[in-house]
């Protein structure tokens, strides 16, 4: 089931409100990591995050692991000077997303990111949201987490 | 400590509870579009501090 078609239906339904959020990691020491703990902030208490978009990075320097309790770890080696990372996290406080990047290079680096995401209001619209796209898609509950399906990197 | 990463949050629907960094100080910057920026360091042993 690619996730286009999840994001599909959520847009169709109006479920949720669409937004991104910009995470900009403005310096990395040479082979260094940083991984950044990402949750939903006011008015909203569950989203589900569904694209990562990274630009202007240094094409090969950069690693980004994905990881979060449903979605597992998720590992991409950027390759051009714009990535996208797809897969479908319903992240909460309980469940918050962990970024990892990784500067390969022996100099410094800069890189940013744009993460979609679908925001609710409270836990319980999430669930409830979660549960009607469950039975729509005929799948059983739990299922409803493509994860790390498809990751693609296109020249920008 | 050298600070060995620098990592900036603009609010749009996402926070960043705390960063780790291998070997140094991460510093956090959180921004909206119309505020004025507030600055964390966040420790290589996870505490964050104010400033």
């Amino acid at each position: 089931m690619p996730v286009t078609s999840l994001f599909s239906l959520f847009r169709s339904r109006g479920w949720g409100r669409q937004s991104e959020a910009q995470l900009d990691v403005l310096y990395l020491g040479a082979t260094t990591t940083t991984t950044a703990t990402v949750t939903p902030t006011a008015p909203y208490s569950g989203m589900v995050v569904h694209l990562i978009t990274f630009h202007r990075m240094l094409p090969g320097a950069f690693k980004v692991t994905v990881s979060q309790r449903e979605v597992g770890v998720h590992t991409v080696q950027l390759s051009s000077d714009l990535a996208d990372v797809s897969f479908w996290a319903w992240v909460t406080d309980a469940d918050p997303l962990l970024v990892t990047v990784e500067n390969r290079t022996s100099w410094p680096g800069y890189i940013g990111a744009t993460l979609a995401t679908i925001n609710f209001d409270t836990l319980e619209q999430m669930r409830s949201i979660r549960s009607q796209a469950t039975e729509e898609f005929g799948l059983s509950e739990g299922t409803l987490t493509p994860g790390p399906a498809e990751s693609s990197a296109r020249r920008g | 400590m050298a600070v060995n990463a620098v990592i900036r949050v603009l609010t749009g629907g996402i926070k960043i509870i705390d960063a780790r960094t291998s070997g140094g100080e991460t510093k956090l910057i959180h921004s909206t579009t119309s505020g004025t920026p507030t600055a964390k360091t966040v420790d290589r042993s996870g505490r964050v501090t104010e400033e």
